[in-house]
């Protein structure tokens, strides 16, 4: 009784943050999208327990509160009783007395561990939905690199290359080129993509796809080596276009400038000699030009 | 990757845009200088002049122009 009395404790205080801290960040990184092998999530799981467990216990520790519904003496209590059962059958009065106060110091514990890993969860889906901008935000070097080692791990490598978590600035846009195993390249918008438990990428799906007359432009290059590639994009009909990541060879990521970028003169970015020769040329339009 | 590396490679993509901004900005500016006549003529008829740059073809209108120096 003793043994499966411990096993439930090392659930409860290990194995549940674990599953609890998991269960929140699913809500923003869907579970699948989670890539670790098997000694990372062990170490994930023990770091989960170990570090808001210290902290509680400092808490409970710094206001009393063990102390409130017992001692150390109604542990040895409930473990002897839990152990042997003549000690039980001698003692069955204390014991369940203790174990009273053994369970109000476990839920103690419990409820404010629990409470701590998902205010931290919550947080770090916070810090992964606004990552951009939590980046920006931050100057210091090192703090965007601990950002970074503290956040990005958590995300499949593909979540983080196909999301707008990377993308430098809100004035440009995720867009895709993706090579397929048959040599069809393809073009467009990320719209979205699937990942597998094992963080591989399942699908892609592309926005205002289009796709390259490779043959085409292969036969217009050999009759001129200046033949323009623009002109052999065609655009596939429909809005969407999934892609199936079985089938996919290699994707090159780019940030393109939105149409309603930064302009390129921002009086900011001007020193006073570029001010100075813009004044120079309006000052030789006459006036009400 | 790690998220290490990921932001290094983060920083390097900020300082390339920084570093292309600065470039286009510079070809706009050096066009001005070399194509005063040009520009000055389709400021007058258009109220806007169109700037080849490596990035393509950049519009600035004479609004904008004036703002700045407003």
């Amino acid at each position: 009784m003793l043994a499966v009395s411990l096993t439930f404790l090392a659930a409860a205080f290990i194995l549940g943050p674990e599953l609890l801290s998991r269960w929140v960040l699913g809500i923003v990184v869907p579970q699948r999208s989670l890539s670790q092998n098997r000694g990372e999530q062990v170490t994930r799981a023990i770091v989960w327990a170990l570090v808001p467990l210290a902290i509680v216990v400092l808490w409970v520790r710094a206001r009393h509160i063990l102390g409130m519904w017992g001692s150390w003496y109604d542990f040895e209590i409930a473990a002897s009783g839990l152990y042997s059962g003549s000690y039980f059958d001698a003692h069955r009065t204390e014991f369940y007395s203790s174990l009273v106060a053994v369970s109000g110091m476990v839920w103690s514990l419990l409820w404010r561990l629990y409470l701590i890993v998902v205010l931290a969860a919550i947080l770090i889906d916070w810090a992964i939905l606004h990552y951009r901008w939590l980046r920006n935000a931050l100057k210091p070097r090192w703090a965007k690199t601990a950002l970074a080692t503290l956040i990005l791990p958590r995300v499949s490598e593909w979540y983080v290359l196909l999301s707008d978590m990377l993308l430098p600035t809100e004035d440009v846009m995720l867009e895709v080129d993706v090579l397929t195993k048959n040599g069809t390249l393809y073009q467009g918008g990320v719209q979205d993509r699937m990942i597998g438990a094992d963080g591989s990428l399942q699908s892609l799906t592309l926005a205002d796809p289009r796709r390259f007359l490779r043959d085409e432009f292969h036969r217009q290059k050999e009759e001129d080596v200046n033949a323009p590639p623009d002109y052999f994009w065609r655009r596939i009909p429909g809005k969407l276009f999934v892609i199936l990541g079985t089938d996919i060879a290699s994707v090159n990521v780019r940030y393109t400038p939105r149409q309603t970028s930064r302009p390129p003169l921002a009086r900011t970015d001007l020193s006073e000699q570029d001010l100075t020769t813009i004044r120079t040329l309006l000052s030789k339009l006459k006036p009400g030009d | 990757m790690n998220g290490r590396e990921i932001e290094h490679l983060l920083r390097l993509m900020d300082e390339n845009i920084t570093s292309g901004r600065a470039s286009l900005r510079s070809e706009i500016l050096s066009y001005f200088q070399d194509h005063e006549s040009l520009v000055l003529a389709e400021l007058r008829s258009a109220h806007k002049v169109a700037v080849p740059t490596s990035a393509g073809e950049v519009n600035i209108k004479l609004s904008d122009l004036q703002a700045l120096i407003a």
